[in-house]
């Protein structure tokens, strides 16, 4: 079964095409509007939206015609139906209906983050159920339990800032500009990450939840203090903060490892492109199976929504009706 | 009426927020009632919020908004839209999100943290929150405006 993936649910505009029987994707095409949120120093929800309907059709027609099939080759297609901004995911189901009406094929509405978790299951080697994921991105940080397709509870998530959220308003703090976790990757490398002693926000408790506000309060303390901010100054609270982040993340999956039993731990999401916090996380958890997957696949995209359409399609009875979810929690799948 | 007061560490914002919500809960009107939350970045506007949010008898997370531009919350005293504009640029975007809709619902309450960011779509407050940093010796202490 051949499947169209449709992601439009924040900033990323990604088409793609999964073929089930070879398990690969054969086309994707992603338009990120990274550099013209930079003017307004975050995210543009409906500026992003308005972008979602310029760019869907150019982007269908080059994922098409690059997977060298035939639109009516295609059995299935599937859309981010939730969570998400409510302009951008509708911009996207209209599509991906309309299209299914055309073709007289099944069109399905996913979930953004069983998308993200199912995303692996493409990898060499992949995760095998029953694994943990770390999501960590803009808008989310949470672990999840995956015990099987459709299966999936979540164990722990932030209770206030998301973990790229923190970083894109420390980012802002420091005036460092927009997208705040490249900006501040980039940063630290000059500076020293023990300068400051920044907290572990909820690192001492047993539960799996996250607090990143009290991160961020704590870094606009610390550059408070300094009168004259130099760029070593920003550049170790920088590379001090980041360093809070990834010991806080390392902490709390070590705990999910060890609460949970399971030795495997898949960790996906914006975030997880930061190199720094990956290698704290690949060294702290030696001897568990810590998968990644490609630095493309960390952010929002068309494939994964493919490859959960592609699943989804294999067992649900379908509907024609444009469904949204903006707010849909993944346990209740 | 100004109301001002101190607070010295983050639970006592929350309380604030909580005392707050008990003037919403019995203000009920046909239409919703406007909160602008005013303050710097780290001041403590989201923590106010979970403050009103515990007042009104909700039990979940009150997560910042930032990235999804509104959280909504139904509870049985109040519904509770909480926008955070931080990201709008021009107050248009508002428009497109179906901003009406939101301020026309009855028995619900609007919250606006970075209302400045789209002021000339927005109606005058029926409340102004203000939170600002008090000290810089003690850096968690927070003066507290209501209007």
């Amino acid at each position: 079964m051949k499947v169209l993936g449709i992601e439009t649910s924040c900033d990323e505009t990604g088409i793609a095409i999964y073929d089930g029987s070879s398990n690969k994707i054969i086309s994707e095409k992603l338009f990120s509007q990274a550099a013209k949120h930079a003017d307004y120093g975050g995210v543009v929800p409906e500026l992003a939206s308005r972008d979602h309907v310029k760019k869907l059709i150019p982007l269908l027609s080059e994922t098409i015609k690059e997977s060298g099939i035939n639109a009516d080759a295609l059995d299935g297609i599937a859309y981010t139906a939730g969570p998400g901004l409510r302009g951008p995911l509708l911009t996207g189901a209209a599509l991906a209906q309309s299209l299914g009406l055309g073709w007289d094929i099944p069109c399905v509405g996913i979930h953004h983050m069983e998308a993200h978790l199912l995303i692996n299951l493409l990898e060499d080697p992949a995760p095998s159920f029953p694994f943990l994921t770390l999501l960590i991105s803009g808008g989310h940080c949470l672990i999840i339990r995956a015990n099987n397709f459709g299966e999936y509870k979540v164990l722990g998530q932030s209770r206030d800032d998301a973990v790229g959220e923190a970083f894109d308003k420390v980012a802002k703090l420091l005036d460092l500009g927009y997208p705040g976790g490249p900006k501040i990757e980039e940063l630290a490398t000059r500076g020293d990450p023990n300068a400051f002693n920044l907290p572990r926000p909820m690192t001492k408790e047993a539960h799996l939840d996250f607090s990143f506000s009290g991160l961020k309060t704590a870094v606009l303390y610390a550059f408070r203090s300094e009168k004259n901010p130099s760029d070593t100054f920003k550049a170790d609270l920088a590379a001090s903060f980041q360093e809070a982040v990834a010991d806080t993340l390392f902490l709390k999956s070590q705990k999910a490892i060890a609460q949970n039993g399971l030795d495997q731990l898949v960790i996906g999401g914006g975030v997880a492109s930061n190199k720094y916090i990956r290698k704290k996380l690949i060294e702290g958890l030696k001897g568990n199976k810590i998968f990644f997957p490609p630095l493309n696949r960390c952010t929002d995209n068309g494939a994964m929504v493919a490859v959960t359409g592609h699943y989804r399609l294999s067992k649900k009875n379908i509907s024609s009706n444009i469904v949204i979810r903006p707010k849909w929690n993944l346990s209740e799948l | 009426m100004t109301k001002e007061l101190e607070t010295l560490h983050e639970e006592q914002t929350v309380v604030a927020g909580e005392d707050f919500s008990k003037i919403l809960a019995v203000k009920k009107i046909d239409r919703a009632l406007v909160i602008f939350l005013e303050g710097d970045l780290g001041a403590g506007k989201t923590t106010f919020t979970k403050g009103i949010m515990r007042g009104l008898g909700h039990e979940g997370l009150v997560k910042s908004p930032t990235y999804n531009l509104i959280e909504i919350y139904e509870t049985e005293q109040l519904k509770v839209f909480h926008f955070d504009l931080f990201r709008i640029k021009d107050p248009y975007e508002l428009e497109e999100i179906g901003i009406r809709e939101y301020l026309e619902e009855p028995s619900s309450a609007c919250i606006f943290e970075w209302p400045i960011n789209a002021k000339s779509l927005l109606p005058e407050p029926d409340y102004q929150v203000n939170i600002e940093h008090l000290k810089e010796t003690e850096p968690e202490s927070r003066k507290i405006t209501i209007k």
